[in-house]
């Protein structure tokens, strides 16, 4: 959900990182968890629609993180479809999270340039 | 050259959150975010939980809308503080406009603060507000297929209110069947059967919120 709201927030800080860091950003890894509730097209859509239109040639690549959940009580960690919040194997507590719910800039490439 | 950065994106948000999520700790303020699809009868509950408050606890109550006031003007008659928010397009309500609101209390003098958000089942449960329980609102005339089909915000709920028990006869809405679905989806959550518009259904859900209220502010003295 917000996608474009989300492709704005990751290209305000490519911005910055290029300016602070003196480094031309050729193409970004984003990393999508299976519940994060975004997009992966519609990001991707907004993400290119606004780099072509701040003249930018950056390209974006996607990693989708499946969602895995531990239960603190049994120790049994294991990849979910979907969430639930009930112990597939003890069924007595509520597993957290341990992936699959993030959204982060994973990777840029690119090169060092002179200030 | 390549270079792990591994950033958060939507880190912004959650940084506010945390930091309102302290400060209503320190100061033992109980803070819940009320949710629903728009009419399911979030305005209506706070206007009569309201009137069961006075002279119980110090509450004050922040109102998200699109635009319009009225939703704000009507829980302020139950003798609440009320502040009203628009969002002119926002489809909820986020820590940074939780943040400028709370200018509007006096925090010191406040037990509770509920947050009216925004009318919609889907992003509101996105949207760290700091508070300590987001409460969801199912109505019957929604029908009992909704915790299935909007289950990413049935999962982040701590409290489901199913409303408008007195429908019941007038719709094909299953308590029996929701309620199996929202406890499959969320074993932790707990449930209240509730009809807004009629005081007396909500004294168990009021009685809930206040030991909740008087915890916190328990905890908070060892500050």
């Amino acid at each position: 959900m917000h996608e474009a709201s989300i492709a704005e927030s990751i290209i305000k800080y490519l911005i910055d990182y290029e300016k602070k860091h003196f480094f031309k950003i050729c193409s970004v890894t984003i990393e999508i968890g299976k519940v994060s509730g975004v997009n992966k097209e519609t990001l991707n859509f907004c993400l290119n629609e606004v780099t072509k239109a701040i003249g930018k040639g950056w390209k974006f690549d996607f990693i989708e993180r499946p969602l895995v959940v531990r239960c603190n009580k049994c120790n049994a960690e294991y990849v979910l479809e979907e969430i639930s919040l009930s112990c597939v194997r003890c069924e007595d507590s509520i597993p957290e999270i341990v992936s699959g719910d993030q959204l982060t800039i994973y990777e840029l490439e690119g090169e060092e340039f002179e200030s | 050259m390549k270079v792990k950065v591994v950033q958060a994106i939507l880190q912004g948000n959650d940084n506010i959150a945390n930091q309102l999520r302290d400060e209503f700790r320190r100061k033992g303020i109980f803070v819940f975010n009320l949710i629903s699809s728009p009419g399911a009868g979030k305005t209506t509950l706070l206007e009569n939980f309201g009137k069961l408050i006075v002279g119980k606890l110090k509450a004050g109550v922040i109102v998200g809308d699109i635009e319009d006031s009225v939703d704000g003007e009507r829980i302020s008659k139950s003798g609440i503080k009320t502040i009203q928010l628009n969002t002119k397009g926002a489809c909820h309500l986020d820590a940074g406009m939780i943040r400028n609101a709370l200018d509007e209390f006096d925090l010191s003098q406040l037990d509770l603060i509920v947050i009216e958000n925004v009318g919609n089942l889907v992003c509101p449960s996105d949207f760290d507000l700091g508070e300590d329980m987001k409460v969801v609102i199912l109505s019957t005339t929604e029908g009992d297929d909704k915790p299935k089909k909007y289950s990413t915000t049935f999962v982040k709920a701590h409290v489901v209110l199913i409303n408008k028990v007195d429908l019941l006869p007038f719709t094909n809405f299953s308590i029996e069947k929701a309620k199996k679905d929202i406890l499959n989806i969320n074993p932790t959550v707990k449930i209240f059967e509730i009809s807004a518009s009629k005081q007396e259904t909500l004294f168990d859900f009021t009685n809930f919120i206040i030991d909740r209220v008087r915890w916190k502010k328990t905890a908070a003295t060892r500050y």
